[in-house]
């Protein structure tokens, strides 16, 4: 095997020029690859960190069944009575793995700036719980903010924020002072004061003038009720979700309760977008990839194969097998896969610094504040990337060298 | 002696019981025709040849007579068109590619025109070449070489490339490696046609050393007639046909 190797490498170096053309083509690949999917990942990751843990979504969301379809329109029909509350939260500390519990109500609403009224959806949170899954943030993503102005407290009821469309329509910046009205759940209508401490982008561009974002209690006290219809529930590891769906699927029949789990990637409304969209552009990628390093190993390899013919029919008439002479190329066009994977690795190690160190920032959609931008290093992509490029120069040099070592021997030892 | 004979390559091949006995190589009405396009070239017309162990056979005549086509069938690079090829009392016709190419590396030595040493491999290395395709490990590959290039007063020259061999040098190396294996019979087609006529004469003599004194069979076909002049055994081709064939 050792002289197959050797024989191979002195053959490379022999056609320096070529060999190192192919390497390049193989490592620009490889990078190209690997830095747009480590791209990619960042921002996957980004997308999905700034669902689950700055904008205080969770990785389960559980409502009654039901709710996802129709609730916007009759919220009454499906509210998680208090008695419900308590046996949620009872199942959900079971699960070790779940690590913040935090309930939402969202009602329909107008907001009045004492001269114009506007329709409204007045989201009800918890800001402390909001605070503990932003604490748990793996990535800076997570850790975002993303108002402008002050944060609220869960103890200061009067306190609320609008989203930025919301607040330039009703011209109602942050220091001034507006009313929420909405109908009871008995269909009186409620009216409250908020003070605008805040402004936010909506996650979903088109609700960015229709937000109206206070603590639970205040929604609870304006409809006059203690339910709520969303539970977001954050998990200590990402992976469990599928997992701890099912289980709580399960444990809520168990106790006889008719609701419905959802995961972060069903809820968030981004993230299967711009995955979709992302993996469109990695496919087109990755096939112009495949091609350029396909034409290249195979221009390389069929001329190393056209000029060694005669070498061929030498090897063959001193007994080596048609399988050898494809080995011995086999070899060859693996070196040139491995040493361009190997360069290519390097290559992207350099540019995830080199952007790393320049700093580059921009606004994603829906964020207020720049953020970084990062390619993800992953080795894991790497080593898979490694074996293809090393599989497909060995399939790649089969084709013609397989040619050659079925040709006639007498033929291949007259050729020129 | 050179490259002494050694278990491992001993029991190299299944050869067939009686080969002692039946010629080396035996050409029964051997035909061979090329087709060119359209055309049809007959190179060899129903030859009839045995050669026997330990013989050192000379195969001469004109250009185009044919000599470069019975060396390529005696060395089982190619195949008849009408009759049989024998090697060791047995057909070649009924061997698989694979089974030719293990006769090839174990039972024969080329040793060609143009030398055909592996540009990107030292003297050394092109000889231990075909004990490597065998599958000896290299130490035990690398010591019989080295004898072998002893053996042709070469040993200065073992780490050399043979870009930087002349010609008489390159074929001392080509003929090491014929002979590393160990084989029954070396083919050698035109082997003096790229040397100057000392070269050459110390080509000739190198395989008749070889040859007495290990009793290789040796079949070299030429068209220079100098160079044959003491050969005992020399078989005339034209146009296709064994036209003489003289033992002295
Ligand atoms: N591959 C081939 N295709 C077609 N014709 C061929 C081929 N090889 C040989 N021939 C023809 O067969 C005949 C015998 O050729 P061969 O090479 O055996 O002669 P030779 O005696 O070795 O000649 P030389 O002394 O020139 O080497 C010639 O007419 C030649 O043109
Ligand atoms: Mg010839």
């Amino acid at each position: 095997m050792h002289t197959w190797i050797k024989i191979a490498v002195r053959n490379l170096t022999l056609n320096l020029r070529r060999s190192v053309f192919t390497i390049l083509a193989v490592a620009v690949g490889f990078a190209a690859v690997n830095v747009f999917g480590g791209f990619a990942d960042y921002i996957f990751a980004g997308l999905r960190d700034g669902f689950i843990y700055a904008q205080g979504e969770g990785h389960l969301s559980i409502f009654k069944a039901g709710y996802l379809t129709e609730g916007k329109i009759d919220t009454a029909r499906f509210l998680i009575s208090a008695q419900e509350q308590t046996r949620i939260r009872r199942i959900a500390a079971r699960h070790p793995e779940i690590e913040v519990v935090t309930a939402q109500l969202g009602i329909s609403g107008l907001v009045s700036n004492g001269q114009i009224s506007t329709i409204t959806l007045i989201e009800g949170r918890s800001f402390a719980d909001m605070q503990a899954m932003r604490a748990r943030a793996g990535g800076m993503v997570g850790r975002l903010e993303f108002f402008t102005g002050a944060p609220l407290q869960d103890d200061v009821l009067h306190l609320g924020g609008l989203s930025s469309g919301l607040s330039e329509k009703i011209d109602s910046p942050i220091g001034s002072d507006v009313v929420l009205m909405a109908p009871t759940v008995e269909g009186q209508i409620n009216a409250l004061d908020m003070h605008v401490v805040q402004n936010f982008e909506s996650p979903v561009q088109a609700l960015n003038d229709m937000i109206s974002l206070v603590t639970l209690d205040f929604v609870q006290a304006l409809y006059d009720t203690d339910a709520v219809d969303t539970f977001s529930l954050l998990l200590s590891d990402t992976a469990r979700t599928g997992a701890v769906k099912t289980a709580l699927e399960k444990d809520f029949a168990a106790d006889g309760l008719r609701l419905e789990v959802q995961t972060w990637e069903a809820m968030s409304p981004l993230y299967g977008k711009v995955k979709q969209m992302f993996d469109i552009i990695f496919a087109v990628l990755f096939v112009i990839v495949l091609a350029i390093v396909i034409m290249s190993i195979i221009n390389t390899m069929s001329m190393a194969v056209m000029e060694r013919t005669r070498e061929i029919g030498t090897l063959r008439a001193l007994g080596l097998k048609r399988t050898g002479v494809v080995r011995l190329f086999a070899i060859e066009s693996a070196l040139l896969g491995l040493l361009g994977s190997t360069l290519g690795a390097l290559i992207t190690l350099v540019a995830v610094w080199g952007i790393r160190l320049g700093k580059l920032s921009w606004i994603p959609p829906n964020f207020t504040t720049r953020v970084p931008v990062l390619v993800n290093l992953i080795p894991g992509d790497m080593l898979w990337t490694l074996a293809f490029m090393v599989a497909l120069s060995i399939t790649v040099a089969i084709l013609p060298s397989r040619k050659a070592a079925r040709m006639n021997i007498v033929d291949a030892l007259g050729h020129a | 002696m050179l490259c002494k004979g050694d278990p491992e390559m001993a029991r190299k091949l299944p050869a067939s019981e009686d080969h002692r006995a039946s010629p080396i190589v035996r050409f029964e009405r051997v035909t061979k025709a090329y087709r060119f396009g359209q055309t049809r070239v007959t190179a060899l017309r129903g030859v009839d040849l045995a050669v026997d162990r330990g013989e050192f056979v000379a195969i001469w005549g004109p250009s185009g007579s044919g000599k470069s086509t019975l060396c390529n069938l005696a060395g089982l690079l190619d195949a008849p068109t009408e009759g049989a090829v024998w090697l060791n009392g047995k057909d070649a016709a009924l061997y698989s590619d694979d089974q030719k190419s293990r006769l090839r590396n174990a039972h024969i030595g080329f040793v060609f025109q143009g030398f055909n040493l592996m540009p990107v491999l030292s003297a050394l290395e092109n000889i231990m070449l075909p004990l490597q395709i065998f599958g000896i490990d290299a130490s035990a590959a690398r010591q019989k070489a080295m004898a072998c290039l002893a053996e042709v007063h070469m040993t200065p020259y073992a780490t050399h490339r043979p870009a930087r061999l002349s010609g008489g040098q390159q074929q001392r190396v080509a003929i090491c490696r014929a002979l590393i294996t160990n084989p029954d019979i070396v083919i050698a087609d035109e082997p003096t046609a790229n040397l100057d006529s000392a070269a050459a004469k110390m080509i000739i003599d190198l395989m008749a050393e070889m040859n007495a004194t290990r009793g290789t069979t040796f079949i070299f076909s030429t068209h220079d007639r100098r160079v044959i002049e003491n050969v005992r055994r020399k078989v005339l081709l034209t146009d296709g046909r064994i036209e003489d064939d003289v033992i002295v």
